[in-house]
């Protein structure tokens, strides 16, 4: 009986632990890494914005000065502006490289057709 | 100069700071016991029962500590302070049974480490502070980043404002990106 | 037969916990996510073995079934059934397989979380979760087996400790436990981060954050239950007495309160990466000492700490964490470089780095009050005692300016302040905290420390309300109306807010504290039946005594009408319970709890001539303290509510952006 027990409860885990490997699915792929660059513009907005929230509000309430307001909230546009643009030229940059792949893929398709008309 | 303050002060702190005062005041004037029984409170609370580690003969409710308490009472019956009251018992039980190490000898050292490392913190604290708020060389921060020109600024800007204002849904993976870009 | 499979399941666990550790960690650094896989599928077994563990114990307890050592050493054939649930912790090996369980439950429910926010970093976090894991199930398995059984059973238990059986004893402990294993929570995380070699991005803080908060809170908890349990139930009218038990408690929750600051300041500005994960180092440490010195059983003394192989053991494991912190602190320090710059020396940054040291301070010095003993008997064998009195003087200080501190670090602005402006607006909390001291004075209150320390606290009060105002005024003036400006700057703003009502507890806890420190009044009264006594406002009169006789205990209570001021405001009953079994006595005082003061009665000895000692409390302001819980339990919840709908945390739909340049 305890045999059986013993079996049962070293089972659980078994499952468990055997699954990924027997159940090889997509999830198994290294999946979306934290640290890629898109992660990043969006942590950098999300630290201009909410800086600029709380400067606006330090602001209002009178905690900040208006120089400073100003100087921080020109800072803080500036980067969520920088941001933008990144993000704007890094999506630039990958539409070309798909551009060009497509156009490689192309070329590549053309040359082996050709190949096999010609055979 | 604090009258002026004074008047500017708004009238719903003046209140909250009556209220407060006023509750804490009817709190803490409680009818006084009489001065040699609190007197023994305070040299009980600063005892230790030898045979109940940690707790005070104020506190403790073993028959030694209510034993020492009456010794307590006894004494400044006499006519004794606090200090001989102490002293007999640390003639009696060592010097373990104050509840507070004495600020004598090698035991100085309990007393004067916290003070020495409080100051010690703060200096620390203001030289790391002056440290981190050193001017450093712009250039290094700027190198590796992108630059706006003049009337990009303008452009940008108002894409931010607008973002900011807007209900903007999450950005969607650049697969779906491309699907609806249109052709240039 | 439940028992065998809840032993069985033990070993089976560590196993578990070996493999996942290993697994997590190898599959982590050679990527080979099918292993990362299988390492959490296996974490997430964990917690369904150990609660097997626990339900056998639970149905052991409730059978009777005393072939079971623990079951015998912790109950007793007159043990109430609703008993279990505080016996399951009582002991030392019950309470080791209750902190396993509970952090197997936390620590899934983190990984399954991290999984999907920080894919990279989480097999490294449950890596070390697991470590952590390993050392209390393999204690368990090894030295402390609550499911061990006896080699003859016994015919009846020893019965529970007396103190225990209390409602503040339901609660207590769990929560205590429960909060000192969740700091390893936050602790993984950066650990994982830092190994990962992502220590030097801020990936990892907001995962970091809501735990340190989540735990924070949880201590919090126990450490006030804490108090509650001490002051209702020890009857020595007081709720702290810094002995090492609650020292070894409050420690980690003062560096928690300094990480959960800090930790901000990494959000916001990206700065002190690499002194958030030391401090959580540190943190992790001192929780780890509290869960040794706080386990059930004996409580060990700082003296008794290593003279057992479970001793030494703890201690080893935490000199392993801390010392494998630093290592791979050291290894990944080029990892770290901080990318904020600090603008002003006068900025809510600073203001954070200094409540830090503050609390820091208080740790350090509580951890020196409380180890100096041991030194001192090592260094000269003489034993000194650290006690009250102690702590009372130097703490105190440190403690008072953290409360001012308090105050004013709302005032600050992020990246810089102007000190004019700082001074303008402090004037008002401190026109108020003059006028607060006046008062007081005019109405005789004139102990000066007791003064001032009370105007510290309006000051706190004040600078907190104050802002919150001109936030309400300021949203009203552009159109909204009062309740609307209110509710919408409180939601937009929650970390902000929810650390305002927080910091609203800590000065209620603090006036409490003052009150009942400075102006408790006590008195003992020999009392007959029918006699009338009077301390303060209140007097009373000793009507009757009511002696039961249970088999296992003698219960007197005594009975009193009490009234105040003149006024009949009820009957109050102190009950005095002596245990046969375990020879020891445990008092329930009676307590009438109002906003201004406590009234306090608990009976010390009960004479064989029918005359009775009471010791009588006028105790000030502690209504407060406990009424502090809930704000802190509020704030915190508010300040961690995740928004449902972030504006700003989405980036900007490109293509729309981008086809409106190109117009």
């Amino acid at each position: 009986m305890l045999v059986t027990i013993a079996i049962f409860l070293v089972l659980i885990p078994a499952v468990a632990i055997l699954w990924p490997f027997v159940f090889t699915s997509k999830d198994n792929v290294p999946s979306d890494d934290e640290t890629s660059a898109h992660f990043e513009w969006e942590r950098r907005w999300e630290t201009a914005v909410a800086g600029l929230k709380s400067a606006e509000l330090e602001h209002a309430i009178g905690n900040l000065n208006s120089d400073d307001y100003t100087a921080l909230k020109e800072q803080y546009m500036i980067e969520a502006s920088v941001v933008m643009k990144e993000m704007e030229l890094g999506e630039k940059q990958e539409e070309d490289l798909l551009d060009s792949i497509r156009l490689e893929m192309v070329s590549i398709r053309e040359t082996v057709t050709g190949e096999s008309v010609d055979n | 100069m604090l009258v002026f303050k004074l008047m500017k002060t708004p009238l719903y702190i003046l209140l909250v700071c009556g209220l407060l005062s006023v509750l804490s005041a009817v709190a803490c004037t409680v009818q006084k016991i009489p001065s040699h029984e609190i007197q023994a409170q305070e040299i009980n609370k600063t005892l230790m029962c030898p045979v109940c580690p940690g707790e005070s003969i104020d506190q403790s409710q073993h028959p030694l500590a209510s034993q020492m308490r009456g010794v307590v009472d006894e004494k400044l019956e006499e006519g004794w302070n606090g200090e001989q009251v102490r002293n007999f018992f640390v003639e009696r039980y060592g010097v373990r049974v104050l509840l507070e190490p004495p600020r004598r000898g090698g035991n100085l050292l309990v007393w004067i480490v916290p003070p020495i490392g409080i100051v010690m913190g703060m200096l620390v604290l203001y030289m790391v502070l002056r440290m981190m708020t050193r001017p450093q060389p712009e250039g290094e921060l700027r190198a590796s980043r992108v630059d706006l020109t003049g009337p990009e600024r303008e452009t940008y800007f108002s894409l931010v404002e607008q973002a900011l204002l807007e209900d903007v849904p999450p950005p969607d993976q650049s697969s779906e990106n491309s699907s609806t870009e249109p052709e240039e | 037969m439940i028992v065998d499979a809840g032993f069985v399941a033990l070993p089976i666990a560590l196993l578990v916990c070996v493999y996942v550790s290993v697994a997590s960690l190898i599959g982590a650094w050679q990527r080979l996510p099918s292993l990362v896989l299988s390492a959490r599928y296996g974490l997430m077994t964990v917690p369904i073995l150990l609660l097997i563990s626990t339900l056998a114990l639970v149905s052991a307890f409730v059978s009777h079934d005393f072939s079971v050592r623990y079951v015998v050493e912790n109950s007793s054939l007159a043990l109430p059934s609703i008993y279990t649930w505080v016996a399951l912790y009582a002991g030392n090996a019950g309470s080791l397989l209750f902190i396993a369980t509970i952090f197997g439950l936390i620590s899934v429910v983190a990984v399954v979380g991290l999984a999907r926010k920080l894919p990279y970093t989480a097999p490294y976090a449950t890596g070390v979760m697991a470590i952590v894991l390993t050392f209390f199930v393999g204690i368990i398995v090894f030295l402390a087996n609550p499911l061990e059984r006896l080699p003859v059973p016994a015919l009846d238990g020893q019965g529970i400790n007396p103190l225990l059986i209390h409602f503040g004893m339901f609660i207590h402990p769990p929560v205590q436990m429960m909060g000192l294993i969740s700091v390893a929570i936050p602790f993984s995380i950066a650990m994982g981060a830092l190994l990962a070699g992502r220590g030097g991005r801020d990936e990892w803080v907001d995962q970091g954050r809501f735990w340190g908060m989540v735990s924070w809170l949880i201590l919090t908890t126990g450490l006030l239950l804490g108090s509650w349990w001490a002051y209702t139930i020890l009857g020595w009218g007081g709720y702290w007495a810094w002995d090492p038990v609650e020292n070894s408690a409050l420690m980690p929750w003062l560096a928690m309160t300094a990480f959960v600051h800090s930790i901000m300041v990494q959000k916001r500005r990206r700065m002190f990466r690499s002194w958030n994960i030391i401090l959580v180092a540190v943190a992790f440490t001192l929780a780890e000492m509290g869960m040794f010195i706080n386990r059930g059983g004996p409580v060990p003394s700082v003296h008794s700490f290593a003279q057992s192989t479970m001793g030494w053991l703890f201690l080893g494991f935490m000199g392993l964490t801390l010392v494998a912190s630093l290592v791979a602190f050291a290894w990944r320090l080029d990892t770290l470089k901080s990318e904020g710059r600090l603008d002003s020396i006068l900025s809510r940054e600073s203001a954070f780095l200094t409540q830090n040291v503050l609390f820091l301070a208080v740790a350090f010095i509580t951890l020196w009050g409380t180890i100096y003993p041991v030194f001192s008997k090592a260094a000269s064998d003489v034993v000194v005692t650290v006690g009250q009195p102690f702590f009372d003087r130097v703490n105190g200080p440190i403690l008072l300016f953290i409360v001012f501190l308090m105050g004013v670090g709302p005032l600050m602005p992020w990246r810089r302040a102007n000190p004019r402006i700082v001074a303008k607006i402090l004037a008002y909390p401190m026109v108020g905290a003059a006028i607060t001291v006046v008062i007081l004075w005019v109405l005789g209150v004139r102990h000066p420390v007791a003064v001032l320390a009370i105007g510290v606290c309006v000051i706190s009060v004040v600078g907190i309300g104050h802002e919150w105002v001109r936030g309400v005024l300021s949203r009203h003036h552009k159109g909204e109306s009062y309740i609307l400006a209110f509710g919408r700057l409180l939601a937009a703003n929650r970390p902000r807010y929810g650390g305002y009502v927080v910091h609203l507890g800590i000065s209620m806890l603090a006036l409490g504290a003052i009150g009942s420190s400075f102006y408790d009044v006590q008195r003992d009264f020999n009392m007959g039946i029918g006699q009338t006594e009077s301390l303060g406002r209140y007097s009373f009169t000793y009507t009757e005594l009511l002696e039961k006789s249970l088999p296992d205990r003698e219960e007197q209570t005594a009975r009193f009408q009490v009234s105040q001021d003149g006024r009949r405001i009820g009957t109050m009953d102190a009950k005095r319970t002596f245990y046969l079994d375990h020879r020891v006595a445990a008092t329930r005082a009676a307590i009438r709890s109002t906003p201004i003061e406590d009234f306090y009665i608990v009976p010390s000895e009960f004479n064989s001539d029918g005359r009775a000692v009471f010791r009588v409390y006028v105790n000030p302001m502690v209504w407060w303290m406990w009424l502090a819980g809930a704000f802190f339990i509020a704030g915190t919840v508010f300040a961690l509510w995740p928004r449902l709908h972030t504006q700003d945390k989405q980036v900007p739909k490109l293509r729309n952006h981008v086809s409106s340049i190109q117009k």
